[in-house]
């Protein structure tokens, strides 16, 4: 057989261009994302299942294939619980050019680093960020959860009508700001608008040194038939079990960032009949949701709570967002065009500020060591 | 006598043979004889320091088991009576919190505290720990039919909420337990690792990362498919991997830790590991 050596020449050239083009396939370059939450200090309880949620979605997601072929790099980090070092995470992960952030997971961490978000038109999803300052603004900042002001409202009204509670002290952790000075006003309005009253209200930083056993005395003191904490869950859990040493039938309820099951691990016998207002359901017989569940226990030996689970919405949110953008679009403008997103536990729809729609809430109970929803 | 080949097909055909020939000739130099020595060599250099580093992190955790199997021998000749200067044993072990963060006295029945030793900055809260019920913490359940010193899965510290794991040693009513947080483990780790471009990470038998020398993966957990994880369950725990680790190619070795079920994984980036061939 007689090659010529124009066939030859055409060999050579095929073999060349497809070296070319696989090696081309080869490094194609991974869709950065960045996710911010705390893993240390006082909120890491709801930093670490946050995470894990999160490296899970984007595991599945690579393993699915990636974003049209490119594989997803997952750059986590910590701020401690801290603007500074918030700030500059936040700046470094623009720097390292991310498509999008998710995160970060409570909102006094929120305020300081959405404006940079915003210069950088970098989008942010937040699972769990409920200031209200954030609310109703055209920016790159959005949340798959709803304001602290629905929970504080529904919750005050829960008390008041269910003759819980009439006279309350209020306990108040005061690192949080952003949060838990919406979450008491919206509170107290509702529940002395209703013939509620207010006996008492004690703010107390973490960061000071309290001592729980002081608070817990200073609660007391004004005789109320219950009491509210507005804290991270371990401090609510400490302060509920010495609330309960020195007054075993006092009813307590918290506020929406208390209630996960850290609070429960760490509280012990002391968190059964405490309610708390929450737009989470742990009974949620959602086959996506039981299917998440199975995957993260085996995992992670452990619930998500309601912090992976937000996490995980986040995290589908943005996923579904990257798969369907199209050819010049932004993230931002993706994300409000699909407007409806399938996730665990239903369907969420933002608004055109990035704000979600609305959200069904909950009363919950502490029944066995297990929430329990009761209206 | 004319050639049955043209010229200009003769020179084509010679010319694509200089070419390629070198190259298969390097490639099958590279493959099949120096890859394999440097791999032999980098596998060499990173079982040494594995082995190094997982002996030095057994005596470590080791002092800690002696330290409160001290302990409880004194409690146990005592009967467990608490009073103060059981508190000030339990503070006094705690220090500056050098090693253990906090040491729990805790009641084998009711589970709660009853006696709490804390490093010096924290010991104005005593009152706040006193007393406490603890038997919501799930690490608890690691003795239920236990009797000997277990170490626990990784939690979240009482006192500090960092990332922690707790050591347990059970006497007959009460148990004492000492936390230890991830990042003194990781910054110990660290200190370990000389060499700068060294990846270190301590794992737990359920591919949890309990501490790495870059202070940045600690208690994340690591999925099944991750090499590392599945020679956690092999027959042969001393033995190379190559894997991707934050998008850097990898070339790692595993090491076993004595009587505990955690494992020193070492690793570098292929790139310096290989850089011979650069």
């Amino acid at each position: 057989m007689i090659i010529s050596n124009t066939s030859i020449l055409k060999l050579f050239l095929l073999l060349f261009f497809t070296v070319i083009v696989l090696s081309g396939c080869e490094s194609k370059k991974p869709v950065k994302i960045g996710f911010i939450t705390s893993l240390t200090g006082r909120m890491a309880d709801m930093g670490i299942p946050a995470r894990n949620a999160v490296q899970l979605a984007v595991e599945q997601c690579n393993k699915e294939g990636g974003i049209h072929g490119r594989k997803i790099s997952l750059i986590i980090r910590d701020d401690q619980q801290d603007d500074d070092t918030a700030v500059q995470a936040v700046q470094e992960l623009i720097k390292e050019e991310v498509t999008a952030v998710i995160g970060p997971t409570v909102s006094n961490m929120a305020i300081p680093i959405v404006p940079y978000l915003n210069n950088a038109k970098v989008v942010a999803i937040s699972p769990t960020v409920t200031t209200p300052n954030l609310s109703g603004l055209d920016d790159y900042f959005f949340r798959v959860c709803t304001t602290a002001g629905d929970f504080a409202g529904f919750s005050a009204n829960y008390l008041i009508s269910s003759g819980d509670m009439r006279q309350i002290a209020v306990a108040h952790e005061i690192s949080n700001r952003p949060f838990s000075d919406s979450w008491i006003k919206s509170f107290n309005k509702t529940f002395t608008d209703m013939g509620g009253k207010i006996l008492s209200a004690i703010e107390f930083s973490t960061e000071n040194e309290c001592s729980f056993s002081d608070i817990s005395s200073r609660l007391l003191a004004s005789n109320p038939d219950g009491i509210i904490i507005v804290a991270a869950p371990m401090d609510s859990a400490l302060l509920c079990q010495h609330i309960r040493k020195n007054n075993p039938s006092v009813k307590i309820a918290l506020s929406s960032w208390g209630g996960n099951q850290r609070f429960i691990e760490l509280g012990g016998k002391a968190t059964e009949g405490v309610t708390v207002a929450s737009s989470f359901d742990w009974a949620s017989p959602n086959p996506r949701y039981q299917a998440f569940k199975k995957i993260y226990n085996e995992r992670y030996r452990s619930d998500p709570g309601l912090f992976g689970l937000f996490s995980y919405n986040s995290a589908q949110v943005l996923l579904t967002a990257l798969k369907a953008q199209k050819h010049g679009q932004n993230i931002k403008d993706t994300i409000l065009s699909i407007g409806e997103f399938d996730v665990l536990q239903g369907k969420i729809r933002f608004d055109a500020f990035g704000d979600v729609e609305s959200s069904f809430v909950t009363m919950q109970i502490v029944k066995n060591r297990k929430y329990v929803v009761i209206e | 006598m004319k050639s049955p080949v043209p010229l200009k097909k003769y020179l084509t055909l010679n010319f694509i043979a200089m070419a390629v020939l070198p190259v298969l000739t390097i490639a099958f130099l590279v493959w099949f004889f120096i890859l394999p020595g440097i791999k032999h060599r980098a596998g060499i250099q990173h079982r040494a320091l594995a082995d190094s580093v997982a002996g030095k992190i057994s005596t470590y955790l080791k002092g800690g088991e002696r330290q409160l199997s001290a302990l409880a021998g004194y409690l146990q000749d005592r009967q467990c009576t608490i009073d103060k200067e059981i508190i000030t044993l339990l503070d006094a072990q705690c220090g500056k919190g050098e090693f253990f963060e906090t040491l729990f006295i805790v009641g084998r029945e009711e589970k709660t505290i009853q006696a709490v030793g804390l490093p010096e900055s924290r010991r104005s809260r005593r009152d706040d720990f006193t007393g406490l019920d603890f038997s919501g913490q799930r690490f608890m359940d690691t003795v239920k039919k236990d009797s000997r010193i277990v170490w626990s899965e990784a939690f979240l510290s009482t006192i500090s909420n960092r990332e922690a794991v707790a050591l347990l040693v059970p006497l007959k009513d009460v148990f004492i337990i000492g936390e230890i947080t991830l990042d003194k483990l990781s910054r110990y780790i660290s200190n370990l690792s000389e060499e700068s471009d060294f990846f270190t990470m301590l794992l737990d038998g359920n591919g949890m990362i309990v501490a790495d020398s870059q202070n940045l993966h600690m208690g994340e957990v690591l999925s099944n498919d991750f090499p590392a994880v599945k020679k956690l369950t092999g027959h042969r725990p001393d033995t190379q991997m190559f894997f991707k680790w934050d998008g850097v190619d990898m070339l790692g070795t595993i090491a076993g830790l004595e009587k505990l079920d955690w494992k020193v994984l070492v690793a570098q980036p292929t790139a310096r590991a290989f850089e011979l061939l650069r």
